[in-house]
């Protein structure tokens, strides 16, 4: 029991920040970006060749890896979406097939090997006679702050305050003087900035492969639908909910088991509430 | 203007699919019966995005590439085809069918993993093409050669070890040093969940027990896409088992690496693929240092004879991205081409069939550890050559048909494998060091633990 509520706590905030950039583009662009996967692998690629690649320090490594994750989100917003933001379903497939391609180029350049992250903290703890990795603690940690950060942002700033009034009344926002591109551009470069630093945590605690983005995009996805698509809280609640029971599955169930519990969840949110748990 | 645009469009994609259906039937006008001056055809099939797929892919052009700058197969060329089997029998199943109908080959070389060899066997049985696989050593692939011989399962032939050969190696290795020499009697079965995994997991559980006295105390068997070990390594350690006995042929450097971050207080020992790649060092991150594996020779850590030399020399001149060293079905995909070709030489061709497998059943083949091709020993320091690779096929009487007899010994005898370690740091600043720990007679370096591992799990009973 205490495993399963010390994993499940730990996994869920790392669930959490990968989730988050995903509910916060379709917050305030009412699209779905499922290349933000995609950041979160190339992110983690970045990492492992600034710091064991080329040997540069570790917050090196991080700055590299949200450098290009922000610009791949800046440039996939530029350079595609915004053109099609009346059309979600462009957007929802050509981002899909984006993500794709970040694999293959991944495939190239690293081929198609599982290569590990070092530990950015490294050792174990013991917790309430459970193994604990340093190096997950120092992710979840890292997490909560990244997380707070967004949450300080989108209440206490200007930008915020005008992606709130976005997700909320587009027209609305945009008769009060709000220029809609521009916090769509602010929200996207913040997501791809949130996806490098969940890279980096995700690609240590697990591996590097260029399908990596699969995995964070399934979750991510069921996340944000049980939570509520757009809703910060709701993909707070809903990655502890996914984290916790996965946790549970894994350890009193079956390994092989563990993306169920979250599928199943998000298909009886569908059912019994299809907005979300904090949908509007 | 839109709608212009959109017929113009849907005329360009017409006259696309025409071609696309016309041109291979054109192709195939021409195609028939091979001329005597056209190339022989070789196909190969593999992951070609991973080091096992490519490591055999690199060796077999630079066997074609001799063969033919020698004069070619009976004077006609080789020519080399290739398809992507990835990782999935679907697609092997794909690739085998594009190699034998489009390309038409005369012969195959794989460098697939287990399931996907598994899954283009059916189509061997139909072609009936001569197939060499230089990675799998699943035994359900030689019981369908030895089964279904006739059928057309003569045509396949795997120039190393099969699964059940290898077990020996693990029963010598527990026995040698992990019963005798550290005088342990419990483990945990930790395997992945693969025909390859199942299948020699199988087989320590019913030898190693019996065969060295080492008991048992639970089995984890994982998922080969789990990404998050902890909550695996938490049950193997609530065993609490002298040692671990891991197999594992897919995705190695997520449990490895996993064990390191973790700190497992337990040793770990068995098979690990990934162990046995000169990228495992950077796989890791760094963090190798330790890891043995079990493997079937020739593999890194090991001397060389100079014909593997030669190989070495030239897999380096021309490729410099990874892998930078060939696997071991590397080593094997290259002297199996020459055991297929000079089989084809005495048989006049790859056809008839039963002619040129009669042939190739004959293969007889010592690499000598200073003379190479020949016995050398002037060039031994001891004044006595050695048998270094021994490579011959068991013939369809045997329950191993077509699975190669790798003797090491030099008695030809039964095959034996290898158990390598990584030294704990990098003696060299770029490249990490790899020595042999078993068996004996091929030892060049002593055992070590890594450095979590408490005392009390060191001592020898």
């Amino acid at each position: 029991m205490e495993q399963i509520l010390i994993q499940g706590a730990l996994l869920s905030g790392l669930y959490a920040l990968i989730a988050m950039g995903f509910t916060m583009i379709f917050g305030v662009g009412r699209v779905l970006n499922l290349a933000h996967a995609g950041y979160v692998m190339v992110a983690g690629y970045s990492y492992f060749w600034a710091t064991y690649m080329m040997g540069l320090p570790i917050v090196a490594g991080f700055a590299i890896a949200i450098a290009v994750s922000t610009g791949l989100a800046v440039g996939t917003y530029l350079g595609w979406v915004r053109r099609f933001l009346n059309d979600p379903t462009i957007v929802f497939v050509s981002t899909f097939i984006f993500a794709l391609i970040l694999e293959h180029v991944m495939t190239l350049a690293f081929f198609r090997e599982n290569i590990n992250v070092p530990p950015i903290v490294v050792g174990m703890t013991q917790v309430m006679g459970c193994p604990v990795s340093n190096n997950l603690v120092a992710a979840v940690i890292a997490s909560w702050a990244c997380i707070g950060a967004v949450l300080f942002f989108v209440r206490k700033t200007h930008m915020g305050r005008a992606m709130r009034a976005l997700a909320m009344d587009r027209r609305g926002a945009i008769i009060s003087g709000i220029n809609p591109d521009m916090v769509n551009l602010t929200t996207w470069a913040i997501s791809g900035a949130l996806a490098g630093v969940a890279g980096v945590f995700w690609g240590s605690y697990t591996f590097l492969v260029p399908s990596l983005w699969v995995l964070p995009l399934i979750m991510s996805f069921a996340i944000v639908v049980i939570g509520g698509l757009g809703s910060i809280e709701g993909t707070l609640a809903a990655a502890h909910i996914v984290g916790f029971m996965e946790t549970a599955t894994v350890l009193a169930i079956n390994d092989k088991l563990r993306s169920v519990p979250g599928l199943v969840i998000m298909i009886i949110v569908l059912l019994a509430r299809p907005k979300g748990l904090f949908g509007r | 203007m839109k709608k212009k645009g959109l017929q113009k469009l849907g005329v360009l994609i017409s006259v696309v699919l025409a071609l696309a259906i016309v041109l291979p039937l054109a192709g195939g006008c021409t195609a028939g019966a091979p001329a005597p001056e056209e190339p022989w055809k070789c196909g190969y099939i593999g992951a070609l995005a991973t080091d096992v797929g490519r490591s055999s892919q690199r060796t077999t052009q630079i066997a074609i590439d001799e063969i033919n700058a020698a004069g070619g197969l009976l004077g006609r060329q080789i020519e080399y085809v290739e398809a992507d089997s990835t990782e999935e029998p679907l697609e092997g199943v794909k690739a085998y069918e594009y190699l034998a109908e489009h390309h038409k080959v005369d012969f195959i070389v794989s460098g697939c993993i287990d399931d996907v060899s598994l899954g283009w066997m059916p189509r061997l049985l139909e072609y009936k093409i001569p197939t060499l696989d230089t990675w799998t050593s699943a035994i359900r692939c030689i019981e369908i050669v030895h089964d279904d011989y006739e059928a057309g399962g003569k045509a396949y032939f795997m120039p190393h070890m099969n699964d059940y050969d290898q077990g020996a190696e693990y029963v010598a290795f527990a026995n040698d040093l992990l019963a005798a020499e550290m005088g342990w009697d419990t483990m945990v079965l930790y395997y992945e969940d693969t025909a390859y995994g199942c299948g020699v997991a199988e087989w320590v559980r019913d030898e190693i027990g019996p065969g060295a006295g080492i008991e048992t105390l639970g089995e984890v068997c994982y998922d080969i896409g789990t990404f998050d070990f902890t909550p695996v390594y938490s049950k193997i350690v609530a065993y609490d088992p002298d040692f671990i006995f891991h197999i594992c042929s897919v995705n190695c450097v997520p449990p490895s690496a996993a064990y390191v971050e973790m700190e497992i207080p337990i040793p770990i020992f068995g098979v690990n693929v990934a162990a046995c790649s000169a990228e495992f060092w950077d796989d890791m991150g760094g963090m190798a240092g330790g890891f043995n594996a079990t493997m079937p020779p020739p593999t890194i850590g090991l001397e060389w004879d100079p014909v593997s030399q030669a190989l070495i020399d030239k897999y380096k001149a021309r490729w410099t991205d990874r892998p930078i060293f060939p696997h071991f079905n590397g080593f094997n995909a290259y002297q199996g081409i020459y055991h297929m070709v000079e089989a084809a030489e005495r048989a006049g061709g790859f056809e008839p069939l039963d002619k040129w497998v009669k042939e190739m059943e004959k293969t007889d083949q010592i690499l000598w550890r200073y003379g190479g091709h020949e016995r050398r020993d002037d060039l031994s320091p001891t004044g006595q050559d050695i048998k270094w690779q021994y490579y011959m096929y068991y013939g369809p009487d045997h329950d191993y048909t077509h699975s190669c007899v790798l003797d090491q010994t030099g008695e030809h005898g039964r095959p034996g494998g290898m158990v390598m370690q990584w030294k704990l740091e990098k003696q060299d600043p770029l490249e990490a060091t790899v020595g042999i720990i078993h068996p004996e007679r091929w030892r060049n370096t002593e055992f070590v633990f890594v450095p979590w591992i408490p005392e009390e799990k060191r001592i020898q009973k």
